[in-house]
C-alpha cells in the first residue's frame, strides 16, 4: 500500500517474534513524508511493537525497516544520525519526575544538540506555549493533571525538532475530560510537516486527523485505507467486526 | 516521588506484650546481677583500665588506643570511598553491561557474598597481598623514608610506617563491601521504570547523560537507605582485618586487653567506641539522606 512518492518510513516484509510467539507477520507498510497515519486494532495485535520498531525501542527479526532511507537490519539499533529525530509520546507520559517541566524539555536539546541552557529554555518555553501550558514551566510533573502532563510530553518531543512523531495510545490513560485537550494539540500539529504515526482507539479523531488508517490484527496489516473509505466502506470482514465493536462501544459509552 | 525513610506513624502505645517483655528483662537483669555478685570473681578496675588505655608513650606518643581509633576511622573512610566506586561500577556493569561484563560482575558478587569475609581476608592477604604487592613493586612505594610524608598525608593516611598495613586493610574491606553495594546499586537501577529509559532514549539523550541526569538521581532515592546500612556494616566489619594485623581498634584493643589483663574493661571500651562511631555515622547519614530526598526534585 505504499503509493506515496517518498516514503520516510518503510517496512519491507518485517517479522518479529517474542520467543515462539509471532508479533509481526510480514508487515509491508510505507509512510510518506508529512503523512499522518493512525494505527488501530485489537489489544495484543502488535501495534505498539510495530511503531517501536521505527525508533528501535524494539528490533525486528526478519525483513527490513527503512527510516529516512537508512536501512535498519534485524537487531539493529538506531544509528547516531537518527537519534532524537524520531520523537515518541507514550501512553504513560514518562516525564522525568525529578525535574521541572522546563528542565524536562531543555535536557535533550542541551545534551543531544549541544544547545546552551538559555537557548534550550527559550525553545522549551516556546513549545510549552504551543501546547498551551506556558505558565506551568516551573512545576514538577506530579503537580500537573494527566492532560497537562501528556501535553508536556508532546512539547518535550517537539523540542528536538523531530521529523517523525510516534504516539502510542497517547490518551488511553487519561480521564475522559482531558482526552480532548491532548487530541486538539495533536491535531494542531498536522500542518507542521512532521510525519505522524499514532496508535489510538479514538475513531472520531482518526477520521478527522489522519490521512490514512491502518488496521492490524494478529501481527498483520489487514487493511490500510483513507479514513473515509476505511470507516464507510471497510473491505475486510475483520475490519468490519472490529469497527462494529469499537463504534458500538463508543455509542454506548 | 515520596520517601518513607524513618517515618513512624502514631505515638508509642504500650501493649500487653511490651509489659511482659519489660518484666522479663528486669527479671533477667536482676538474676544476672545476683549471680555475678555471689558467683563471679572478677574485680573491676575502671581507673586502672582508663589510665592504661589513655597512657601516652614514653616519648609522649599518641596513646596506642587512640591510634587504633584513628586507624579504624581511616580504614572506614577509605574503605567506604573505594567500596562505593567499585560497587557502583560493578552494579552498573551487572545491570547494563554486555553478556560478558554482566557475567563477570555477577560472579564477583556471588563469590564475595558466598564465602565468609574472614576466609576471604586470609586468602586475599596471604596469597595476593603478600605475593602481588612485592611483584608490582608496591611495597617499595610504601617503604619510603618517613620524613617524606607531608602533614596532610599523615593526617589522611596515618603514620607512613603503617601505610602498607592500611592499604591491605582498605583493599580487603572494600572488596567485600563492594559486592554488597553493587547489589544495592543494581536493585536501585532496576527499580526505575522502563519508560524512563525509553523516554531518554527516544529523545536521543546520549547514554552517559541518560544515567547522569535521568536514571541516577532517581535511583539514588532507592539506593540511599540500604547504602546507609552498608556503610555502618563496613565500619563494624572493619574489625575483622585485625586478624591480618592491621592495627585498628580491635587489634589495639586485644593487645591492650591481653597485656593488661583488664579484659572486660578494655573490651567494653572498644565496644563503646564502635557503638559511638556507628551511631553518629547513622545519625549523620540519616540527615544527609533526609536532605537529599527533601530536595530530591532539585538534584538533577
Ligand atoms: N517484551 C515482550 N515479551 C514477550 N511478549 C511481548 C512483549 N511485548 C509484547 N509482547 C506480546 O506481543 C503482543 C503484541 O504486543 P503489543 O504491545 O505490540 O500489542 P498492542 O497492539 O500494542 O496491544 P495493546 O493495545 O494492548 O497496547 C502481545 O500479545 C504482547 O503480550
Ligand atoms: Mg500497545
Amino acid at each position: 500500500m505504499s503509493g506515496e512518492p517518498k516514503p520516510i518510513i518503510a517496512f519491507e516484509d518485517v517479522s518479529k517474534w517474542f520467543g515462539t510467539f509471532q508479533v509481526l507477520r510480514d508487515v509491508d507498510l510505507g509512510i510518506g513524508e508529512g503523512e499522518c497515519v493512525v494505527i488501530c486494532g485489537p489489544s495484543g495485535s502488535g501495534k505498539s511493537t510495530l511503531i517501536r520498531c521505527i525508533n528501535r525501542l524494539e528490533t525486528h527479526d526478519q525483513g527490513a525497516v527503512r527510516v529516512h532511507g537508512v536501512p535498519l537490519g534485524p537487531g539493529e539499533r538506531l544509528p547516531r544520525e537518527l537519534r532524537g529525530k524520531i520523537g515518541m509520546v507514550f501512553q504513560s507520559f514518562n516525564l522525568f519526575p525529578h525535574m521541572t517541566v522546563l528542565r524536562n524539555l531543555a535536557l535533550a536539546p542541551m545534551r543531544n544538540l549541544g544547545m546552551d541552557k538559555d537557548k534550550a529554555e527559550e525553545t522549551a518555553l516556546a513549545y510549552l506555549e504551543r501546547v498551551h501550558i506556558g505558565d506551568q514551566a516551573e512545576k514538577y510533573p506530579d503537580q500537573l493533571s494527566g492532560g497537562q502532563q501528556q501535553r508536556v510530553a508532546i512539547a518535550r518531543a517537539l523540542c528536538m525538532q523531530p521529523d517523525i512523531l510516534l504516539f502510542d495510545e497517547p490518551t488511553s490513560s487519561l480521564d475522559p475530560e482531558m482526552i480532548r485537550e491532548v487530541l486538539d494539540v495533536i491535531f494542531e500539529l498536522t500542518d507542521s510537516g512532521i510525519t505522524m504515526v499514532c496508535v489510538t482507539h479514538e475513531m472520531g479523531f482518526a477520521r478527522k486527523v489522519s490521512d490514512r488508517v491502518v488496521f492490524m490484527d494478529h501481527g498483520e496489516i489487514v487493511e490500510s485505507a483513507a479514513p473515509d473509505a476505511f470507516f464507510d466502506a471497510p473491505r475486510e470482514e475483520r475490519t468490519r467486526a472490529f469497527l462494529n465493536q469499537i463504534l458500538h462501544y463508543e455509542a454506548s459509552a | 516521588m515520596t520517601s518513607t525513610i524513618g517515618q513512624r506513624t502514631g505515638r508509642f502505645r504500650p501493649t500487653r506484650l511490651d509489659g511482659i517483655l519489660l518484666v522479663g528483662l528486669v527479671a533477667a537483669a536482676g538474676w544476672m546481677w545476683y549471680r555475678s555478685a555471689v558467683g563471679v570473681a572478677y574485680r573491676w578496675d575502671w581507673p586502672q583500665a582508663l589510665s592504661t588505655v589513655f597512657a601516652t608513650g614514653d616519648a609522649g606518643e599518641t596513646p596506642f588506643f587512640l591510634t587504633g581509633i584513628y586507624a579504624t576511622l581511616r580504614l572506614s573512610l577509605w574503605g567506604a570511598v573505594l567500596a562505593s566506586i567499585l560497587g557502583v561500577l560493578i552494579g552498573v556493569g551487572r545491570y547494563a553491561g554486555g553478556r560478558t561484563l554482566r557475567m563477570f560482575c555477577g560472579t564477583y558478587i556471588q563469590i564475595l557474598r558466598n564465602i565468609p569475609p574472614l576466609v576471604f581476608i586470609f586468602i586475599f592477604y596471604f596469597f595476593i597481598s603478600s605475593q602481588l604487592m612485592p611483584l608490582l613493586g608496591l611495597d617499595t612505594l610504601f617503604n619510603r623514608p618517613a620524613e617524606e610524608a607531608s602533614g596532610w598525608q599523615r593526617f589522611l593516611f596515618g603514620p607512613p610506617a603503617l601505610w602498607e598495613n592500611l592499604v591491605s586493610g582498605v583493599l580487603c574491606i572494600s572488596f567485600i563491601s563492594a559486592a554488597y553495594i553493587a547489589e544495592v546499586v543494581r536493585a536501585g537501577l532496576a527499580a526505575i521504570p522502563r519508560g524512563q529509559w525509553e523516554a531518554g532514549e527516544s529523545l536521543g539523550i546520549p547514554a552517559l547523560d541518560r544515567y547522569r541526569f535521568v536514571i541516577f538521581p532517581q535511583a539514588l532515592a532507592h539506593i540511599a537507605p540500604p547504602l546507609t546500612g552498608q556503610y555502618i556494616s563496613l565500619v563494624k566489619d572493619s574489625s575483622i582485618v585485625s586478624l591480618i594485623s592491621v592495627q585498628e581498634l580491635t587489634f589495639v584493643g586485644s593487645e591492650i586487653a591481653n597485656s593488661s589483663g583488664l579484659l572486660f574493661e578494655v573490651w567494653l571500651l572498644v565496644a563503646f567506641v564502635y557503638f559511638l562511631l556507628c551511631l553518629s555515622l547513622s545519625i549523620l547519614l540519616r540527615q544527609v539522606e533526609r536532605r537529599m530526598t527533601r530536595h530530591f526534585h532539585q538534584i538533577a
